[in-house]
């Protein structure tokens, strides 16, 4: 088992893919639950894994069963369908293909459209583009179980979406493995969003206001005005070391295209 | 995968374009698609931390940008761990296998309306020559569903009293007993079994095969006495093979494309006319009539998928029938024979005023009446010759 904070906190990409080589290592899993405010049932809702610069996000469905996975590891995102038994690639590779034939289609369409129809489309377009995200400091804090973490919002044309509570990782079990995690994953979304320059745009400056925090978030909150719609939080923090296969896609998956949509059939 | 799409906010397509609409629009899919990438709520516990451990710059440590060598991490180990609500985990293979009397062609799999599905909630079963049965399963909510499927029955005034609801009596006074709380069959149909325990439902559709309700009903407790504790059956890995023998099911065609004329005529005798087809489903063939008699029309009729369940269902209707009018027939279900060596058929034999002939799920029938009786078995033979 690896101590706590023997990980290289800045590894660069070399390391951390000798890390991911490295077998039986500490790893974290973290519990999140979710329900519906005011008054909605907590349900389990997601699970992390982490391990060795890895991430695995299970998306959990009512019975509480993985119907969903993000697994991102080598640079690659790859989406899981559990239900449908099959997984989808996500690198820049792929979404700049699947965002280049989207592109040609969308010229396409508005070259078909009447002039009045494709001017109202564009001018929809671009003021879609112009909304961004950004996230700043709340400047308050807040105590969700056992941790206390700083409120950061995120807002989008100025209005704010959610809420984050970020506990330091020096406060939470693991917090180095998964902060590490999280910086490889997160690097690994921002390379393949790169691909997509509608998704880039909104995301950077999101990007580099992340950059100022140092934890992990324990309370996600969605707003809907200034009344809170749901919340998510953290609800246990284990360490252990998890085995490859947590990782790794199922046998007997089948994996489909990008703009498959999941479907196996 | 909810808790992605909820917080996506790429915005709605223009209901004026329907190409671009969320039912067609590949654009807006693939938009969609990749859009939990900024969605704050993942965004956030990917990003969050990221950067924060020291600072680096955003895709600075990307370890394989659009490096297509990437392969896909395939585990090493089964996948058990999303092994769960698979109606195909309830019952050993073999034990299907004791009540159809026959190897199972496939392992069992998972399949919904009536499609191989990784999710379904059927699990299907089926010999070589295309018998079958389905177990269906409700891990939950199954109460609401017992009670929908018993509403066709007290329409029907035949829902069952409450002693009755836990056992239930057979034709020969024999009761019918399980680890169940209550059970049904549906409504007008005879061998689709129902049975409640708790909020969990298991039914059984055993029309397609030879199985008795006895035994159907043995399944469904051997399934029940398991349901806490599922076997490693995993339904969804046998999806492929499904998919490859159902193509090997006997292909519909045109009703007139199975036999030419000249090999109908060497049967029933010169055509007074061309055949006329109904599609897939009927062929007709006219023989010339003598002045005075009734024109002598001889058509076959197919059923090219569900013939077993077809026969077996249109029997019971047949014999509800005749019962509501007082009549007393003979159990219409165990009435075709089985063929003999050589013969062009499974079973074979006269139900009501056809004669009806099966093999490989396919049934062909023909009305007797007004006919040549052997003339209309020959013809029978010569299409199911063909199949």
């Amino acid at each position: 088992m690896r101590k706590p904070g023997s990980m290289r906190r800045c590894a660069h990409a070399g390391a951390a893919l000798l890390l991911m080589a490295t077998a039986a290592r500490a790893g974290v899993v973290v519990h999140m639950s979710a329900r519906d405010l005011p008054n909605g049932q907590a349900k389990d809702s997601q699970v992390f894994y982490a391990q060795s610069g890895m991430l695995r996000i299970d998306h959990l469905d009512q019975q509480g069963h993985v119907e969903g996975i993000q697994l991102i590891r080598d640079g690659v995102i790859w989406d899981i369908d559990v239900t449908k038994r099959s997984f989808r690639k996500l690198d820049k590779q792929a979404v700049a293909a699947q965002m280049g034939a989207m592109q040609n289609k969308m010229q396409g369409f508005l070259q078909n459209l009447p002039p009045e129809q494709r001017a109202a489309l564009q001018a929809r377009m671009s003021a879609m583009q112009q909304r961004q995200y950004s996230v700043t400091d709340a400047g308050r804090s807040e105590r969700v179980g056992s941790y206390s973490c700083e409120i950061w919002q995120v807002t989008r044309a100025g209005k704010v979406v959610t809420e984050n509570c970020v506990a330091s990782k020096g406060s939470l079990k693991g917090g180095d493995e998964l902060v590490g995690a999280a910086h490889s994953a997160a690097a690994t979304a921002t390379d393949v969003i790169s691909a997509a320059p509608q998704l880039a745009r909104g995301a950077a400056s999101t990007l580099a206001l992340y950059s100022k925090m140092d934890g992990f978030p324990v309370l996600i909150r969605d707003m809907s005005g200034a009344t809170a719609s749901r919340e998510e939080i953290v609800t246990s923090i284990e360490t252990q070391s998890l085995p490859a296969d947590k990782f790794a896609i199922p046998r007997g998956f089948n994996e489909v295209n990008l703009g498959a949509g999941g479907d196996s059939e | 995968m909810g808790s992605m799409n909820t917080s996506c906010n790429w915005p709605a397509a223009p209901d004026s374009i329907p190409a671009l609409s969320a039912q067609s629009g590949p654009v807006w899919r693939v938009a969609r698609s990749a859009c939990w990438l900024r969605a704050p709520g993942v965004l956030s516990i990917l990003l969050t931390a990221v950067l924060a451990a020291c600072g680096a710059k955003p895709g600075g440590n990307a370890a394989s940008s659009g490096d297509n060598t990437v392969k896909p991490p395939i585990a090493q180990g089964s996948s058990e761990e999303f092994h769960y609500d698979d109606p195909c985990s309830l019952l050993e293979p073999k034990e299907v296998e004791a009540v159809f009397g026959a190897p199972l062609a496939i392992p069992p799999f998972r399949a919904g309306n009536s499609r191989p599905t990784a999710d379904g909630e059927d699990c299907v079963y089926q010999t070589a020559d295309f018998h079958q049965m389905t177990l269906t399963v409700e891990f939950r909510d199954g109460a609401q569903a017992f009670r929908i499927t018993g509403f066709g029955k007290k329409l029907m005034s035949t829902a069952p009293n409450e002693a009755a609801r836990k056992a239930l009596m057979l034709d020969d006074g024999t009761e019918l007993t399980g680890e169940w709380d209550e059970a049904q069959l549906t409504a007008l149909n005879c061998c689709i079994f129902n049975a409640l325990r708790g909020d969990q439902m298991i039914t059984i559709d055993f029309t397609g095969s030879d199985a008795t309700l006895p035994q159907a009903a043995a399944l469904i407790d051997a399934a029940f006495k398991r349901i806490d504790k599922p076997l490693k059956v995993d339904g969804a890995s046998a999806i492929a093979a499904a998919k490859v023998f159902a193509a090997t099911r006997p292909a519909p065609r045109n009703a007139c494309d199975v036999l030419s004329r000249a090999e109908v005529e060497a049967v029933i005798g010169p055509l007074a006319s061309e055949p006329k087809p109904s599609g897939t489903l009927a062929c007709s063939y006219s023989l010339a009539s003598s002045p005075g008699n009734l024109p002598r029309i001889y058509e076959l009729n197919f059923t090219w998928q569900g013939g077993y369940a077809a026969f077996r269902s249109d029997a019971h209707v047949t014999k509800v029938g005749i019962g509501a009018m007082g009549g007393a027939p003979k159990a219409p279900e165990d009435a075709l024979p089985k063929g003999a060596a050589g013969d062009p058929w499974e079973r074979a034999g006269v139900e009501s005023n056809d004669f009806v002939a099966l093999k490989k799920d396919v049934r062909i029938k023909i009305d007797q009446r007004f006919t040549d009786r052997e003339k209309a078995k020959a013809l029978v033979a010569a299409a199911m010759r063909k199949i």
